[in-house]
């Protein structure tokens, strides 16, 4: 309950930076839609100046703890090579030895211009995984502070036109629980003709049976919440027919029939 | 078995020191930050209903149409993202992000906004030329920037092909044919 209450005055912050505790609405195509407000520099540095104050009690509490040892450390436990053949990502992937980080691997957005460091763990249970985090978070302020310091001036977005149809984009990002995957293709209207997004709950839900191979159903929730699934991540979508309302979930078969018929 | 019991001592000193830090809402309101983009809210006076907005939805939620003399724009707000595009786009700044986030509701109705206004035809053909206002726009502002006096502006109620036939017919419009 202690990181919830830690976390909270981050999410004020968010709030005050772009209108909104989570659904930012402000990436467009070209840029942002929104600059910095005034004053964002003296609002950021106190709140996580504090949130690292915080963190570091927390951890400097919980790292000697027997009963949290006891309940993470062996169990949930996903092997290095389990890791690599399974392909999961992000922390999961890190928490194993797997030292991936589109940040550092191929670096984008201004990446490349900060410094920090990939954090990798050998044993790959879940403290391996909860360690993994916990240090992500001091290397998180690290990253914001070298960017406060950096910021260049100048305009948020660029101006980019028409965009040609049946043109392609691939892009790798690196989230909070891993690599994010989005294909675009474009269409004649302006609009995405076919749009794929594998978010990294995908791959690295397929890890939770090799964790959970001979371990105790108690081990099940903290070995599934260790890789910090997004279950909403991992569906597809569903059609709602704006006049009538009505929602309609396709299935399979019929999705594939449709798109055989439509794409050949 | 020591280091275990540090451990844990360090942690109820952590907790008490926090004391509470739940907020007294809903008991007392809370207000948002500066800048909060809330439900969306439509200011019926000002909306012309252009259309710009639905153009800019990137959920397509808002639908233009026209029907029986009456152009509806009709806001289907479950489904918005708080992007403030519709916002931002808007001639007539009829758009605006509330402070309001309390939007759950069982009734989807709660979370829809429907603005009907009137429509005008083409006096010649019968074809949507635009809602009165959008014409009436037109009459409060072009006159004055192009210096026409109003009664010239006895076209505006001509759709967009019968503006260019009369053109033409009147030789403001000329056009070359090339063999």
């Amino acid at each position: 309950m202690q990181a919830w209450r830690i976390r909270e005055p981050s999410m004020w912050m968010t709030e005050f930076l772009t209108g909104n505790r989570k659904t930012y609405g402000m990436n467009q195509i070209g840029g942002v839609s929104r600059d910095l407000p005034e004053g964002y520099q003296s609002r950021i540095l106190p709140v996580i100046d504090r949130i690292e104050k915080e963190v570091t009690a927390v951890v400097d509490a919980i790292v000697e703890d027997g009963s949290l040892k006891l309940r993470l450390q062996g169990s949930g436990v996903l092997s290095h090579e389990d890791a690599k053949a399974i392909c999961v990502v992000g922390p999961t992937a890190r928490g194993s030895g797997v030292a991936i980080d589109a940040r550092a691997d191929h670096p984008y957005a201004a990446y490349g211009e900060v410094d920090f460091e990939v954090c990798v763990e050998q044993s790959g249970d879940n403290w391996a995984r909860t360690m993994v985090r916990i240090r992500e978070l001091f290397e998180a302020i690290k990253i914001v502070r070298q960017a406060l310091a950096k910021m260049p001036e100048g305009p948020v977005m660029a101006e980019v036109g028409l965009i040609e149809a049946g043109g392609e984009g691939v892009s790798s990002v690196e989230a909070p629980r891993g690599e994010v995957h989005h294909y675009a293709l474009t269409g004649t209207d302006q609009r995405p003709y076919r749009w794929r997004v594998r978010a990294p709950t995908y791959p690295n839900l397929q890890s939770v049976p090799a964790m959970l191979k001979g371990m105790t159903i108690a081990d099940a929730p903290i070995s599934i919440g260790s890789i910090d699934p997004c279950f909403s991540c991992t569906e597809r979508g569903a059609v709602i027919d704006q006049k009538s309302g009505l929602t309609r979930v396709y299935t399979q078969d019929e999705l594939l029939r449709q798109f055989r018929e439509r794409f050949g | 078995m020591f280091k275990h019991a540090v451990s844990e001592l360090k942690e109820a000193i952590l907790c008490l020191r926090a004391g509470q830090v739940t907020l007294g809402y809903p008991f007392e309101p809370h207000s948002p930050e500066p800048g909060f983009r809330g439900f969306l809210s439509l200011d019926p006076d000002k909306c012309i209903g252009c259309g710009a907005c639905a153009n800019a939805c990137p959920a397509r939620l808002i639908s233009v149409e026209d029907q029986d003399g009456h152009r509806t724009l009709d806001f289907v707000l479950a489904r918005c993202t708080y992007c403030a595009r519709c916002r931002d786009v808007c001639p007539q700044q009829a758009l605006a992000m509330s402070e309001q986030f309390e939007t759950a509701t069982s009734s989807p109705e709660d979370l829809r906004i429907t603005i009907k206004l009137r429509l005008v035809r083409c006096r010649e053909c019968g074809a949507v030329v635009g809602t009165q206002r959008q014409l009436n726009r037109v009459l409060n502002e072009l006159p004055s920037q192009l210096g026409l006096p109003p009664e010239k502006m006895d076209w505006l109620d001509l759709c967009l092909s019968c503006k260019r036939t009369r053109a033409l017919r009147e030789g403001v419009l000329t056009v070359e044919v090339r063999a």
